[in-house]
């Protein structure tokens, strides 16, 4: 009985194909010794039956899985009559390299272009004929699918198997072909199963499992010979292959809008300018922090606060009316409505910033944005991959700094890992708008933009401190790709700022709350004493840290004990603040409370102090784990909160001087 | 060809597919093959900048936050490094 293979691709449509041909008579097994489903089948076709086997899809017939070894060995050792070659017509440069490679072998091909219908739509014209011409085999085009050309393949496969196609090897070059030859010379009495060329190209390429069952002294020789002398034609041979298929499908395939400029590129010449790049960057940030304030505050700011608000409310009613003793109802009323609640009334800020952030990565722009960073990083001498790092951090530090193992050098992975905590995370951002609120309603955009460029300010000047200090040493060259400008995916945005608003929430009933518990219960003690008042325990705690902030001008206990607990989780300075400021549900009370404990100046010289100092525990205990150090971690810890103190002093000092 | 790309993508910072495949004089479909064939041959190394991590991202908190990094970059390998140097 005559047997046809089935061969291509994955996703050519080969199983599809499979199905049309042999219909209903089909059986599944597997091949010997691997796991690679085998699927037989057959069909009839002028009263005489055939058998049908469909070989695993794969790119090429290389030795690199068991897919692509069992489709090899069964197209040179199974001997089919006939090799159907699915090749995908919407992606037909791709396709082809299995193709040349069947073409190597001297296998009996039989070319079923597939998907035809989706080729018309995306105006792929391919010229059957011109391309059957250069390939010197049939072609014939099919949708499996409709089972359209089906008949007209089995047609053609049928005479093929009678009258076997002309075998024109191909040509790679003067040396290889010269080299083949001397192979195939030594090849002589070799009792491999597979074709000589075809084993002289694949040994030239440097498949070992050929060489070992080919196992043949004089080859082996001649092989060294060629490597000491520095002589690999792996590469060449491939190129060879992709000149091949390049010139057939200049000669047979047209696609819409080839080798023009794309609108991509015309606009990056003005994005990614050297001059324009970082202005234009700039000015979208801008754009993006002002309409987050514009929409995310003046517009639904109140809706989550009032429902906290009348839900507290309502809390303490319910928590009176049933005798609920007293220090629960402050806990509950205090502790997580002032505290968790004032947390959580800054979602819808963080959702319509999370979603303005996924309208730019969905664009493509952030991949220009880390470009136009890069130029300046390798300015500075860092590591320009360093960025994508600092990309990750902005939601949080940990990933941030998890993503520096990509990076080869200790070098560059440490300054990486020093430098992140500056990049603003997500958790930050609560802070930044109690005091925007309170002091910057009108400004708000300006101020986070201004905030977030200050922390990637700090982190390039310490990156560079840190490079020509503690981590001497080259980086390594690396090419970033700029993905072509596309609309932005509305359900891609959607969930991507669902992602981070849902984090941001848990955090907010998870750690926020330990910690609110924790402070809660500081604050009441010792037994008797005014809750959250300076001679609580949280008050003498806060009270014994407090100096160390006075010359940076918020030296007062409640704000030392924020910063503190921030160590624990950013949020949780809102949490604090909201508790020993606001106490009971009022949102609006920890903006006044702010207001009358703070001034511009001093709320500015916080925000800095909140930008720079020690990051969270989680990142600190993220750098224990990284490094496998805890002297970089408590390094971490000191050197942020050193800087930050620095920075705080003298904005409060400058701006003292100059009288705001 | 292969060579040329690897080539063309040493001397920049940045590339776009469309860039490479005009001055190439080839389709954007086979500039992405041959990326492929550099990356599978060891001269090209993709990094898509999400850590290995020993543990899956279904136990980590931060899973969420993780691989979002919207950037591929390339570095040439030291092999690929050697075959241009030696052309």
């Amino acid at each position: 009985m005559n047997t046809i293979a089935l061969v291509g691709n994955p996703n050519s449509g080969k199983t599809t194909l499979f199905n049309a041909i042999t219909g209903a008579n089909q059986h599944v097994g597997n091949w010997p010794g691997v796991t690679v489903e085998k699927k037989v089948g057959e069909f009839k076709f002028n009263n005489k039956i055939y058998d049908v086997v469909d070989l695993p899809g794969t790119y090429s017939l290389g030795a690199f899985s068991e897919d692509e070894v069992v489709a090899r060995d069964y197209v040179v050792k199974g001997n089919p009559d006939v090799v159907i070659n699915v090749v995908d017509a919407t992606n037909i440069e791709r396709n082809l390299y299995l193709t040349t490679q069947l073409l190597e072998m001297g296998a009996n091909v039989v070319i079923a272009l597939n998907m035809v219908d989706e080729a018309k739509t995306r105006e792929i014209e391919i010229n059957i004929e011109s391309l059957s011409k250069n390939l010197g085999v049939p072609v014939i085009s099919t949708v499996a699918s409709k089972k359209s050309g089906v008949e007209k393949l089995i047609e053609k496969t049928v005479e093929c198997i009678e009258k076997k196609s002309e075998y024109h090897p191909l040509s790679y070059g003067e040396n290889i072909d010269k080299e083949i030859k001397t192979i195939k010379e030594l090849l002589k009495d070799s009792k491999a199963d597979y074709p000589a060329d075809w084993i002289a190209i694949k040994l030239l390429e440097g498949n070992k499992d050929i060489l070992e069952e080919v196992n043949n002294k004089d080859v082996e020789k001649r092989l060294t010979f060629l490597k000491d002398k520095g002589i690999d034609y792996e590469l060449e041979i491939v190129d060879k292959r992709y000149d091949f298929i390049s010139n057939i499908t200049k000669k047979s395939v047209v696609k819409p809008d080839e080798a023009v400029v794309t609108l991509s590129d015309k606009i990056d010449k003005v994005i990614t300018n050297k001059y324009l790049g970082l202005p234009i960057f700039g000015l979208i940030m801008f754009i993006v922090f002002q309409l987050t304030f514009k929409i995310g505050q003046d517009l639904l700011g109140g809706i989550v606060e009032s429902w906290i608000e009348t839900f507290g409310v309502f809390l303490s009613k319910e928590l009176v009316l049933i005798n609920a003793p007293e220090w629960l109802i402050s806990f509950i009323s205090d502790g997580i409505i002032g505290g968790v609640g004032a947390v959580l009334s800054f979602i819808p800020l963080i959702t319509v910033l999370y979603f303005f952030l996924g309208v730019l990565e969905d664009t493509g722009y952030m991949a220009r944005a880390a470009y136009i960073m890069d130029d300046i990083m390798r300015a500075l001498g860092l590591q320009g991959k360093t960025f994508i790092s600092m990309i990750i951090g902005f939601g949080c530090n940990v990933p941030g700094i998890m993503a520096t193992r990509t990076l080869e050098t200790k070098k560059d992975k440490m300054i990486a890992i020093l430098i992140n905590p500056f990049m603003s995370c997500g958790a930050r951002i609560p802070i930044y708008l109690v005091f925007i609120s309170a002091f910057f309603p009108e400004h708000g955009g300006i101020i986070l933009f201004i905030l977030y460029f200050l922390g990637i300010l700090v982190a390039l000047i310490m990156g560079k401190i840190f490079s020509n200090t503690l981590f001497k040493g080259e980086s390594s060259h690396f090419i970033m790709e700029l993905p072509p400008y596309r609309l932005p995916s509305f359900n891609s945005v959607i969930k991507n700022m669902w992602q981070q608003v849902l984090h941001f929430i848990e955090r907010a009933g998870t750690i926020i709350f330990a910690v609110v518990a924790i402070l809660w219960i500081l604050s009441v003690l010792p037994l008797g004493v005014e809750p959250y008042s300076q001679a609580s325990l949280l008050g003498k705690i806060g009270t014994l840290l407090a100096p160390i902030f006075k010359p940076a001008g918020f030296g007062t206990w409640q704000a030392s004990v924020s910063l503190a607990a921030g160590i624990a989780a950013k949020e949780a300075v809102v949490a604090v603040l909201g508790m020993v400021y606001a106490g009971v549900s009022e949102g609006s009370e920890l903006i006044v409370a702010i207001q009358n404990a703070f001034t511009p100046l001093t709320a500015v010289s916080f925000m800095v102090m909140v930008l720079l100092y020690t990051p969270c525990a989680a990142t600190i205990a993220t750098v224990k784990q990284e490094t496998n150090s805890y002297k970089w971690a408590i390094f971490i810890s000191v050197y942020t909160f050193a800087l930050a103190w620095i920075a705080s002093v003298l904005v409060y000092q400058i701006g003292s001087l100059l009288g705001f | 060809m292969l060579k040329n790309i690897l080539m063309e993508l040493n001397n920049s910072k940045a590339f776009s597919r469309s860039n490479i495949a005009i001055k190439l004089n080839i389709t954007e479909d086979m500039v992405d093959q041959l990326l492929q064939q550099l990356i599978h041959m060891g001269y090209l190394k993709e990094d898509l900048g999400s850590p290995a991590c020993e543990t899956t991202c279904g136990g980590c908190p931060y899973a969420n936050m993780c691989g979002k990094n919207p950037v591929t970059i390339y570095s040439i390998t030291e092999k690929g490094l050697k075959l241009i140097g030696d052309n």
